[in-house]
């Protein structure tokens, strides 16, 4: 912290802006997914809401449970927004396009799934077994880890025979120590003095050599996010976002579907919200669907679609200035994911690898094995998964490119893969009209300049998605959201 | 009612703010050696006839492969798609005779280099106009013409602090920048390392906040610039295009951009091979093989050197034997390259130019899309028109890219609706090209983060073994028809200059 160049950069603050505090999911929204939402006395309220992920699915599921009269608009013919599970496979066989897993420390998320009796399975993420593939040298992780030199990148000498994670945990010590001394609400400082700093910036400020901050980049699939919020990492980092993973047994799609049962009759699939509209008494929600142009009125609204998407909807009584600037400025991150159907999981035996995932600077910078299964031979292999500009160039490629380029990727690392591969899917987030991103991510100085006006409702629309949260990416911040929009509304007299 | 680009004072400093398109390179001019070879060709030197394979007939491509024709050597020029020019892309699919660009536009003066080819094939050039007063601000739901907007800035939304109240933001940013300019100014070329040294490790947003800029003017700035999506990129960028003063006096090719690609072309017929996928490069000591597949199988060429012209986003797919030096393959992953989306409408007449007595410049709004150029050049025998009804940067352009081309139309008439009712009568038929979506361009130009260029320049235009490598990404030119140019004759010449094989 005493770093001269650090202190320099730190120079560029400005002061006088209002931290937003970063704590975890308080106690009564925990308990809305047992309990629903607090009885209150107040008069049962019509609500329109705008989308059919697990933002708009929470926000109506408890909204309805409460007594309410509940719509939900949803564009496709699907729910569960960007959880999306393929079954282009074969019968049985699927794989995630979206959301994949569960941390531990997600409680909110893991209530909802013991509430409709979702089945969990552990989601492996560090194996030893998994491959580096690097400079084209291919070696396991266990000796990547052991061996840091054997990777093909330009230390300096105070770095030398250290892994990347090591590094990393250097870098930030000090921080975990405040948080550990001070608790939650340490974070108000920490976002009050790093949220100026790109991820970039925060490495070279805490001494990282160039080779360094390309190898933390490397080894953690970020090298396209490094001009983006460090406070978007240390939030995730510190908060166990990585550790103890889950997964759904029989796909993440079982979650919103789960929802979707509770309100079905709820739920006008095809109906594409263009134009919203409100005045002192009610909302009104121009939306179309192949069949014509329809309406509907509700006491409240919740927008739960992406600021991407909003963005183009028509709002015939402006938002305010601030939510309008935010709206605009919000930034999405890009990611893309391509699957590949094997006839035999040839990694168990040749590598030993069951679960986890190999990192490589090959454009498909990562590959996700799935968990064993005695019932089949078969597997999905997440093939390639990216972020940033990485994504983009994947997004670029029509399907057929893109599953010839990965499949060339792929063999670099595992040759067999040209004998085992039967089919593929993709998905590329940012191509999709309904996502238009695959999440927020905030820029440097967004979360202080932003975040305030992101979830601030507008009169009587209230606003719910992984945007509004502060867990950007995850179910985990479109329920706490969703769940934060219902309830405002439930209070509201 | 047909008025020119006016000489108004008022006009160049709005040109100046407007900052154009992305960043002129460098204030520093193109060495005389360079600038002469449009008109002499390479010098000419006794070295022995190469045979040298050129990977993409964009610009730079272009430029690489006839100068190394006229000199003398044997050139194979292969081009995956079924037209030359690159980001250069004049769409045609309007009514008979009708034209606009989907890349690149405008041409400033400065850059001499573009000129002096314009001038060699004989195009005709007239004014592009930048700055009009006439033309629109809609913003917050209020329109109003610039000239008023720039009269009384107060009217504008936007929450400035008390020391910057009343001022538009060309004059605020000019006193950002004073310094810079000055210092430019009093020492010349050799000042650009220094700014470059102080400044690189600062994005827009950042350099604004440095210089005491409230939240209120920065969102101004970003909204009138067009830059609000791409304030977290390098402000380097755009203080060389302030010392380089590329925005001043925009020049467009009569009969479309085109032309100057396809005047290349027509000295390189029967060298292009249209269709030819590049998949695969490898080098020995002595020569260089390019493998390429085409609808109808695979091929493979053997030169004595390459030079390699596509964005570092498509080469990143290419397999490389033996694999580029570290630095180098680490340049071809991090480069930033930015997103850019153009839609295009032609309507029955230009009724701007009725309405609101406008002939080319921008109107500027903080809708979707962002902003509309109009035509600059009013033909009396062509009642129709072009108009360039959106043109946006980074995310901005990403998101009408994630739209497909009905959608994409749809919208951006709902909002030039906004700014002229007269559209929905008025329109026809529309175009658009999202650059991001484009698989042989996977991004619209490379703009720096804070930090590349001071951290991959010097790699991402060294050669590798007996490859070059040329493309805007490779010069200090980023996104203009000028970096394409300078870096193809760059790569051309050290091909040339080499020693016998």
């Amino acid at each position: 912290m005493s770093d001269e160049h650090r202190e320099e950069h730190a120079s560029l603050a400005t002061g006088g802006r209002e931290p937003i505090e970063d704590r975890p999911v308080p106690a009564a929204t925990l308990e809305t997914a047992r309990e629903g939402l607090d009885p209150e006395p107040g008069t049962r309220k019509s609500v329109v809401v705008i989308g059919a992920g697990m933002a708009g699915l929470v926000a109506a599921f408890e909204l309805d449970r409460a007594g309410h009269d509940v719509i939900v608009l949803e564009a496709q013919n699907r729910v569960g927004g960007r959880i999306y599970t393929c079954r282009d496979f074969a019968p049985g066989l699927y794989a995630e396009f979206g959301a994949m897993r569960i941390p531990r420390a997600h409680d909110l998320t893991l209530a909802y799934c013991d509430l409709f009796d979702l089945e969990l399975q552990p989601f492996v993420m560090g194996n030893p077994h998994g491959l580096a593939y690097i400079g084209g040298v291919r070696m396991n992780m266990a000796e990547a880890q052991a061996q840091p030199e054997s990777l093909p990148f330009d230390l300096a000498e105070h770095e030398h025979g250290r892994s990347a994670d090591d590094l990393w945990a250097t870098a930030i010590a000090d921080i975990r120590e405040l948080l550990e001394q001070e608790g939650e609400g340490a974070w108000e400082a920490i976002v009050a003095e790093f949220d100026q700093y790109s991820l970039y910036d925060f490495l070279k400020m805490r001494g990282f050599s160039e080779g360094a901050i390309e190898f933390y980049a490397v080894m953690n699939f970020v090298e396209a996010d490094m001009n983006n919020a460090v406070v978007e990492v240390l939030r995730e980092d510190l908060g166990g976002a990585y550790e103890d993973m889950q997964q759904i047994v029989g796909g993440m799609d079982a979650l919103p579907n789960s929802m979707y049962q509770a309100v079905s009759e709820r739920v006008r699939f095809g109906a594409e919200a263009h134009a919203i509209e409100q005045d002192q008494s009610s909302v009104t929600i121009h939306y179309k669907t192949e069949a014509g142009r329809y309406t509907a009125n509700a006491d409240y609204a919740i927008c739960t679609v992406p600021f991407s998407v909003l963005r183009t909807i028509e709002v015939l009584t402006p938002f305010s200035r601030e939510k309008q600037r935010a709206i605009r400025q919000l930034n999405y991150h890009a990611s893309t994911k391509v699957l590949f159907q094997v006839r035999s999981r040839f990694w168990e035996e040749e590598d030993g690898i069951v679960g986890g995932a190999t990192v490589t600077d090959l454009p498909i910078r990562r590959i996700n094995y799935p968990g064993s299964d005695p019932s089949t031979t078969r597997g999905i292999l997440l093939a390639s998964y990216t972020w940033g500009q990485d994504a983009l160039q994947w997004g670029a490629m029509d399907e057929e490119t893109r599953l010839e380029e990965a499949i060339q990727d792929v063999a670099q690392i595992h040759p067999r893969i040209r004998d085992e591969f039967e089919v593929g899917a993709s998905y590329a987030w940012y191509s999709d009209r309904w996502a238009r991103g695959a999440f927020a991510l905030f820029t440097p100085e967004q979360q202080s300049s932003l975040q305030e006006a992101i979830t601030r409702p507008e009169g009587r629309i209230h606003f719910a998605g992984e945007h509004c949260s502060l867990y950007h990416a995850w179910i985990q911040g479109a329920l706490e959201s969703g769940i934060r929009a219902a309830r405002e509304i439930h209070q509201a007299r | 009612m047909t008025e020119r680009p006016s000489s108004d004072p008022h006009d160049v400093e709005h040109e100046a703010a407007e900052a154009s398109e992305v960043a002129p390179l460098e204030g520093a001019p193109v060495p005389d050696p360079v600038l002469a070879v449009p008109t002499r060709g390479l010098e000419e030197r006794p070295g022995a006839r190469k045979r040298v394979i050129v990977i993409g007939a964009g610009i730079a491509g272009l430029v690489a492969a006839y100068e190394l024709k006229r000199a003398g050597h044997e050139v194979v020029l292969l081009e995956a798609q079924h037209r030359v020019g690159g980001r250069v892309s004049t769409c045609r699919s309007f009514a008979p005779g009708l034209y606009a660009e989907l890349g690149a536009m405008r041409i400033p003066r400065v850059h001499e280099l573009t000129l002096a080819y314009c001038g060699v094939f004989g195009l005709g050039l007239r004014p592009f106009v930048m700055g009009n007063p006439k033309t629109l601000v809609y913003v917050g739901g209020q329109r109003m013409t610039m000239k008023d907007a720039e009269l009384d800035p107060n009217q504008l939304p936007f929450e400035l602090a008390e020391h910057e109240r009343g001022r538009t933001y060309t004059e605020l940013w000019d006193e950002a920048t004073r310094d810079v300019v000055e210092r430019y100014r009093r020492e010349g070329e050799s000042a650009l390392a220094a700014i470059i040294e102080e400044y690189d490790r600062f994005s827009i947003r950042e350099f604004l906040q440095h210089r005491g800029w409230s939240e209120g003017a920065i969102e101004l700035y970003g909204v009138m610039s067009f830059r609000e999506a791409n304030m977290n990129a390098a402000v380097i960028e755009q203080l060389r295009e302030i010392v380089g003063r590329a925005f001043e006096d925009m020049q467009e090719i009569v009969g479309g951009f085109d032309l100057l690609p396809n005047a290349f072309y027509s000295h390189l017929k029967e060298n292009v091979r249209f269709g030819a996928n590049v998949h695969a490069i490898e080098q020995a000591g002595d020569s260089v093989t390019v493998r390429f597949k085409t609808e109808s199988g695979r091929f493979s060429e053997t030169c004595d050197y390459a030079v390699c012209a596509i964005p570092f986003s498509i080469l990143r797919d290419i397999e490389v034997t033996p694999a580029f030096s570290r630095e180098k393959q680490k340049a071809i992953r991090e480069l930033n390259y930015n997103p850019s989306t153009k839609i295009l409408f032609q309507t029955r007449t230009r009724f701007w130019e009725r309405t609101d007595g406008i002939v080319g410049g921008t109107t500027s709004t903080d809708l979707p899309i962002r902003r509309i150029c109009y035509p600059s050049h009013s033909d009396p025998s062509e009642p129709r028109g072009a108009l360039l009804a959106s043109y946006t940067w980074g995310q901005d352009a990403l998101r009408w890219g994630g739209m497909d081309e009905e959608t994409r139309l749809e919208e951006a008439l709902e909002d030039v609706a906004k700014v002229h009712p007269e559209i929905v009568d008025e329109y026809e038929v529309g175009a658009s090209h999202a650059w991001y979506n484009d698989r042989w361009a996977r991004g619209a130009f490379a703009l720096f983060e804070p930090e590349q260029e001071t951290r991959l320049q010097d790699h991402i235009v060294r050669p590798e073994g007996r490859i070059r490598f040329a493309g805007e990404h490779c010069s200090l030119w980023h996104a203009w028809i000028q970096g394409a140019l300078e870096s193809g004759i760059r790569a051309a010449t050290e091909i040339h200059e080499e020693p016998a094989a």
